[in-house]
């Protein structure tokens, strides 16, 4: 389970997210969904730990994450795929975070080869691919075998059976009763994977509902929904020189 | 029920693995440092160097003093490369690139945030990673003191000073050379952790173990003095042969003894509370 409540972060003069609440609970995948610049990957950081916040709390399991000892066992994060030493080989890069956590060895193996990178393990990451290196926090996600999951973006640069593995692993997941939290700026890879969705533009909460509800709010497609309710909090817009 | 209208979830409990220890961690920043390839080249680089270096000094002292008269041969004192504080710069360059390196890095590369996700106790993982820059400039330093001290026996030890290990101020020059490494590197470790660029860093490094000195070296106030008298090089200085008040005057044995002991608490306390109050 994940609260945040009233949750706002400043930087300097800009307001990154303001006075957010909502709650991700277990057994379904929750889409966090926003345009870019909206506050999602912020929101994160904040619930990670790795940002303080300006005030209002976010919570895992009803405790702050820096409460924690070390986290791996209580949550698995993909923030980035490029948030690793690219000197360093897949299977090191692996055995230091479990080992960091009092894992066995044996579980960097299992991740591994659970996300398709077994024969790539004595590989430095500095050679890998997008998709690859995805895949490669995907498994630093799953180390811990944790009951809460975190994913920002984590379909970019994945071919579509990685994308389609992705889709599979994270409802797999969820219906063994954990909670997944997958962030992402495009309706249409939220469409097949939540079931829930909770919404920002500007920092602030715009909808926090049912794939279902959140469908009903347009007579065209999801993402016609979504740019609708978007439309106001967009920061970034293409084609004003032309 | 939960919400999917799934049966009770199978989730493993967190406690179902022992919990992780400070030397889990340290173990887990002993296996970062070692898995970069380019981390054993420059430490053999280093010890083969001052190997190099210290026997080519030892024949220098020796040439020097069978050259001199026996009324000069009676005051020599120098001995090879522990005669000569600036042979010893590079290597105070070099550990306080590492220590530097072994923030920035992951600063740089955003491995900070996986670490920190990892472990959110942010100050376990500053002391493993203290505690692991410390071991490693540790050893290097006492590989280096060492074939440094080989190659001044073997080829000094018929002629001048003998240099036993025993002798007065040779267990002090030991110690305060190993320690100098580490010194050197928590130094450099706060550095990276307050510029957290890699570039800035390094240069930082240069500056402070190679310039600043050279600052401090002629000093005519008291505060210059006393700053001089702290900088690493000249507090190790003060507390190995070089000592006997010639580098810099003034400095104490005690006063040279404090600034090997506050640099690198000061250093590891600036990395620890910086580290743990940064948004990264």
């Amino acid at each position: 389970m994940i609260d945040v409540n009233h949750l706002t972060k400043r930087f300097g003069g800009v307001t990154a997210v303001e006075d957010l609440t909502f709650t991700v609970r277990p057994g379904v995948v929750t889409g966090f969904l926003g345009p870019n610049g909206a506050g999602k990957t912020t929101t994160l950081r904040l619930l990670l730990g790795l940002n303080t916040p300006t005030s209002g709390t976010a919570t895992v399991e009803g405790r702050r994450f820096r409460e924690f000892g070390t986290g791996l066992r209580h949550v698995g994060a993909l923030l980035s795929a490029d948030d690793v030493h690219k000197g360093r080989s897949a299977s090191a890069h692996l055995r230091a975070l479990a080992r960091s956590n009092g894992l066995p060895r044996r579980r960097v193996e299992e991740v591994l080869e659970e996300v398709g990178l077994a024969e790539a393990a004595r590989r430095r990451v500095g050679g890998f691919s997008l998709g690859m290196k995805q895949r490669l926090g995907i498994a630093a996600a799953l180390l811990g075998d944790p009951p809460v999951l975190i994913f920002d973006e984590p379909l970019n640069g994945l071919d579509p059976e990685g994308v389609r593995w992705v889709r599979g692993l994270f409802r797999g997941l969820a219906a063994e009763g954990r909670t997944v939290f997958v962030s992402s700026h495009m309706m249409s890879e939220m469409e097949h994977t939540a079931e829930r969705v909770v919404v920002i533009g500007n920092g602030r909460l715009i909808a926090d509902e049912t794939l279902a509800e959140f469908s009903a709010r347009s007579t065209g497609t999801l993402e016609d929904a979504f740019m609708a309710l978007t439309s106001d909090s967009v920061e970034y817009r293409a084609g004003g020189a032309r | 029920m939960n919400p999917a209208g799934l049966a009770p979830p199978r989730v493993p409990t967190p406690t179902a693995v022992r919990p992780a220890r400070l030397r889990d961690l340290a173990a887990a920043e002993w296996i970062k440092f070692w898995s970069l390839r380019s981390t054993p080249l420059v430490l053999f680089g280093l010890t083969a160097w001052y190997g190099y270096r210290g026997w080519q000094g030892a024949h220098d002292t020796s040439s020097r003093y069978l050259a001199f008269s026996p009324a000069q041969r009676a005051g020599f004192t120098d001995s090879g490369l522990f005669g000569s504080g600036v042979e010893w710069l590079p290597i105070m360059v070099a550990t306080g690139a590492f220590g530097a390196l072994i923030v920035v890095s992951e600063h740089a590369s955003g491995l900070i945030r996986t670490t920190f996700t990892a472990v959110p106790d942010r100050l376990r993982v500053v002391a493993a990673k203290v505690a692991v820059l410390t071991a490693v400039t540790s050893g290097l330093g006492i590989a280096v003191t060492a074939e440094v001290y080989v190659f001044d026996r073997a080829v000094l030890a018929g002629h001048h000073l003998s240099f036993a290990p025993t002798d007065p101020g040779v267990p002090s020059l030991f110690v305060s050379t190993v320690v100098l490494m580490p010194l050197c590197a928590l130094i450099g470790m706060a550095f990276g952790t307050l510029i957290r660029n890699v570039a800035a860093s390094m240069v930082a490094v240069c500056v402070f173990f190679l310039m600043v000195p050279q600052l401090f070296k002629s000093p005519t106030t008291r505060w210059a003095i006393d700053v001089g008298n702290a900088l690493p090089c000249y507090a190790w200085a003060r507390l190995g042969f070089l000592g006997h008040g010639k580098v810099v005057g003034g400095e104490t044995y005690a006063g040279a003894l404090a600034a090997f002991v506050l640099w690198p608490l000061v250093s590891a306390a600036v990395v620890a509370v910086v580290l743990n109050r940064r948004d990264v």
